[in-house]
This record gives C-alpha cells, sequence and structure tokens, in this order.
C-alpha cells in the first residue's frame, strides 16, 4: 500500500476547492417554503410578546402553546429524516426557513429555544443515538410533545465546558448520575435533557459521556426560570441531578465519547443557532430604513443625514455577510465537509453583528428606539446573549485563530 | 494492514505529530497524548482530519475516544481495525 502525503496546496486554491459548485440560489420549492415560514411566523408568533418579554417565561406566558403551533407547522422535522417523521431537507434548506421564521416573528427567546432544539437535541441524537433512542424520543421532539435542553454548563465551567464536575457512576445496569447543570436553555420544562457527565474522572475531557435524562426520572429536578437581561420569552435556568439513575440504553453514544459528542454538536449549533436571528436582522433593517424615510428633521428624512446612512449601509452589510456565512456553513454541511472553522467563523460574526445593528437601530429611532414600546431595545437585549451562549466571541477568535493554516 | 503497512502508518502519524502540535517535543509510540494534555481538543480535530485524509477513510464522531486516539500504537491499532 502507497500512503499518500498531503500536497502543499495554497490556501486560496483550497479555499476555491471548499466553494466549488456553492450556490444559493432557492429554489421554487425553497421559496414556497420559506413564504410559508415567513406568512406563519407574522401572523402566528409576535401576538402577546411584550407581556412575554415583560413578565418573563412561565408556563402563565403561554410559550409552550407557540411551541406547539411551530411543531404543527413542522419546523423541529424540517431536516429530520422522513423515517423519523421529518421532511427530510437538506441543511440549507432547513436554515432558509428558519431564516424566514425570523423574518416574521420577533420573538428571539421562541426562534433561539426553536434553533436549540434542532441543532442541540435532535441533531445529536440522530447522529449518535440507537435506532431505539431515535425512535423513541425524535417524534416527540418533533411533533411538540418533547421539549429538549442540552445539559452542559455548570456553574464554574462555562467555556471550558468540559471541565465538568457532573458524575455518571456505573450501577445495576446503568448509570447514577449527580451534579447541577446551570445556564440551561429550555432547561427549566425541558421534558428530556442530553446531560453530560464524567463516567472516568480521571481521564478528564475524554472520561465524559452522554446521557438521556426525562423529566419523570427519580433524582431529575428542574429549577426555576431565572430573570436575564435578554430572551426571556423562553426559560432558562439549571438541572438538578442527585442520585438520578438512568439505564444503559439511555447512554448516547459510546463510553467516553461525550469530548466528541460536545464538538460534533458544537459545529451544528455554532453554524446555525443563529439561523432566525439572520431573519430579525433583515427585519430589523427594513424597519429602520422605513422610519429613516419618514422621520423628518430639520425639514429632512433622517436618512439623508450621512451619518444616518452610513449606519443603514453598515447593517445591509451585516445582514447580506452574516447570511453567506449562514449559508456557506449549511452547503458544507450538506456536502458532508468538516466546518469547525466556518462555525466558529458564522457565530462570532452573526451575534456581534445582530448585536452592532440592534445598538444602531436604537440610535436610529432615537428615543423611540429606547423606550420598550416598539421592541426596537429588545432585541439589543435578546442580541446580548448571542455574544455568550455556544461559545463566547473570545471563545470563537481563539478557535478560528487555532485553525488557520 | 500488513506489518509494513502498520509501519508505515505509525511513521506517517509520527510524521504529522512532530511537524505540528507536538513540534519540539520527545515522544513514543506508546506515550500518552490525549490524557496527559499533550493534544488539546482542536489539536484532535486537526489530527482526525488527518488521519482521514491520510488514509482515505471517514472517522465517525462517535469513534473519536481516547481508546482509538490515546497514543500512536493506539491509532495504529485503530487503523487496523478498520482495515485500512
Amino acid at each position: 500500500m502507497q500512503w499518500r502525503h498531503i500536497s502543499p496546496v495554497k490556501r486560496s486554491e483550497r479555499m476555491a476547492e471548499r466553494s466549488e459548485g456553492m450556490s444559493f440560489d432557492p429554489t421554487d420549492e425553497q421559496r414556497a417554503l420559506c413564504a410559508s415560514a415567513r406568512e406563519f411566523a407574522e401572523s402566528t408568533l409576535n401576538a402577546g410578546l411584550a407581556e412575554r418579554d415583560r413578565h418573563g417565561a412561565g408556563q402563565e406566558a403561554g410559550w409552550r402553546g407557540l411551541w406547539q403551533k411551530c411543531a404543527d407547522f413542522g419546523l423541529f422535522g424540517l431536516c429530520i429524516p422522513q423515517e423519523y417523521g421529518g421532511a427530510g431537507h437538506s441543511t440549507l434548506t432547513t436554515i432558509m426557513a428558519l431564516e424566514a421564521i425570523g423574518r416574521g416573528c420577533a420573538d428571539n427567546g421562541l426562534t433561539l429555544g426553536i434553533n436549540g432544539q434542532i441543532w442541540a437535541v435532535l441533531k445529536p441524537i440522530l447522529s449518535f443515538g440507537t435506532d431505539a433512542q431515535k425512535r423513541k424520543y425524535v417524534p416527540g421532539l418533533i411533533d411538540g410533545r418533547l421539549v429538549g435542553a442540552h445539559g452542559l454548563t455548570e456553574l464554574e465551567t462555562g467555556s471550558d465546558a468540559m471541565s465538568l464536575k457532573t458524575t455518571a457512576e456505573a450501577c445495576d445496569g446503568g448509570y447514577v448520575l449527580n451534579g447541577t447543570k446551570a445556564y440551561i436553555g429550555m432547561g427549566p420544562d425541558c421534558d428530556l435533557a442530553l446531560v453530560f457527565a464524567s463516567t472516568t474522572p480521571d481521564h478528564g475531557a475524554w472520561g465524559v459521556s452522554a446521557f438521556l435524562v426525562e423529566a419523570g426520572d427519580a433524582g431529575f429536578e428542574r429549577g426555576q426560570p431565572e430573570e436575564k437581561m435578554g430572551l426571556r420569552s423562553v426559560p432558562l435556568g439549571g438541572l438538578r441531578l442527585t442520585d438520578c439513575w438512568v439505564p444503559e440504553d439511555r447512554r448516547l453514544g459510546p463510553v467516553g465519547a461525550g469530548m466528541s459528542i460536545f464538538q460534533h454538536t458544537m459545529e451544528w449549533e455554532r453554524s446555525f443557532i443563529f439561523s432566525s436571528h439572520v431573519g430579525a436582522m433583515a427585519r430589523q433593517l427594513d424597519e429602520c430604513v422605513a422610519y429613516s424615510r419618514n422621520r423628518e428633521t430639520f425639514g429632512t428624512p433622517i436618512g439623508e443625514n450621512q451619518s444616518v446612512s452610513n449606519r443603514l449601509a453598515e447593517m445591509r452589510l451585516r445582514v447580506e455577510t452574516s447570511r453567506l456565512l449562514l449559508y456557506r456553513a449549511a452547503w458544507l454541511k450538506d456536502m458532508g465537509r468538516p466546518s469547525a472553522l466556518e462555525a466558529a467563523m458564522a457565530k462570532l460574526h452573526i451575534s456581534e453583528a445582530f448585536a452592532a445593528s440592534s445598538l444602531d437601530a436604537v440610535r436610529i429611532f432615537g428615543g423611540r428606539g429606547y423606550l420598550s414600546a416598539d421592541g426596537i431595545e429588545r432585541n439589543l437585549r435578546d442580541a446580548t446573549g448571542g455574544l455568550i451562549y455556544s461559545g463566547t466571541s473570545d471563545i470563537q477568535r481563539q478557535i478560528i485563530a487555532r485553525l488557520l493554516d | 494492514m500488513t506489518k509494513t503497512d502498520n509501519a508505515q502508518a505509525r511513521a506517517a502519524i509520527r510524521a504529522y505529530l512532530a511537524s505540528s502540535p507536538l513540534a519540539g517535543h520527545e515522544f513514543q509510540d506508546s506515550d500518552e497524548l490525549l490524557l496527559s494534555g499533550l493534544l488539546d481538543s482542536l489539536s484532535v480535530m486537526r489530527l482526525v482530519a488527518f488521519l482521514e485524509m491520510e488514509f482515505g477513510i471517514t472517522i465517525p464522531p462517535e469513534d473519536i475516544t481516547v481508546t482509538n486516539l490515546a497514543s500512536i500504537d493506539a491509532m495504529a491499532a485503530y487503523l487496523a481495525r478498520e482495515k485500512v
């Protein structure tokens, strides 16, 4: 056998090779799906948003009803194989539809929750689950019966996620889990949690395994929703595991595969968690353009002031660059190619772009943007969380730098 | 995988590690690379990409464990099991 050796190909050539055949022109089917998704979002998901934002994500806020409507529309199953009840769309088609949802739905918390369920719960189960696990959980996750949570983070871990302290000790044909998770999106109301715990503490990050914990398991407690700056319309909180026994067949993937499951899941999550936020940025731009044309000061529309038009231009640029990074990451996934670098770039750029454009929107709307009535300031509060979750901007920069050739 | 192929595989992995993530380090085929912290998670990601390209295989994510990647010995054994 002759071993192949890597030839010293120029970076530009490798980049060109990685982009060959890439086209983002939507097909008729994609256009129809996006139009339908946007219309659904505009007509169904915005009612009562101000109240949900004001009062937080208790059950009385009604997010679960909206969740069910999203499930009925088919959002959770967009890219799920048909054999498990999904629509079997490509990743690119899926994120186009999710972007359209964000274009129509101003509830950034809800759209984040939807994306989290798809990319951080369904995807790892599909990638690492046994057929029995997929048949048990995937249908419920896409038809709205189950809300999933990604139970990784702990109070002291943060960016150093794999230094977790939660343990899973093999016992009686299963595992006994002990530990506490924090900052878990949808955690307070989840029906199913993907929990990462150390099965071999001596192995550090390489001794972590993943488990599917059900809300009814003895010793599993869901915390109260935390009050937070933004994304208030869906719950975030802790999970506690106290001698919580789960059977062997609820371990996801092999023993010690937790690190790989985490990396694999983060590649999906960082690539696409902001799919709907790109739509939100486009909607935000539409609102700013319309306002800049109509709002007059000193006898002229404010959009004629270069300071305002420059902001609009930057906002448009952020929408386009965010969309391109998002679509390219999706295209790579559909081609079955690795995309760790593209995932980190998408996560970093889109989150920073949404925060910057949200602040620009407040500046353009002035006092009206600062008040809560129009929801302009809500985007800024919602966007701030994106700079932190799924790996902070600083961590994404580290990853990008490390993955440079 | 024949004995000769396995030796070639070890040599290729050794050359890759010596050229990049472990440049400047002395290491043996039996040395523990993951648990010792010599390779962090991003280094392992790049190592997996190298193994896939070098040996023309796809390493599924569930195979990225300490059992299969702990050392050059472990990687060679994994490649042999995968009948590279």
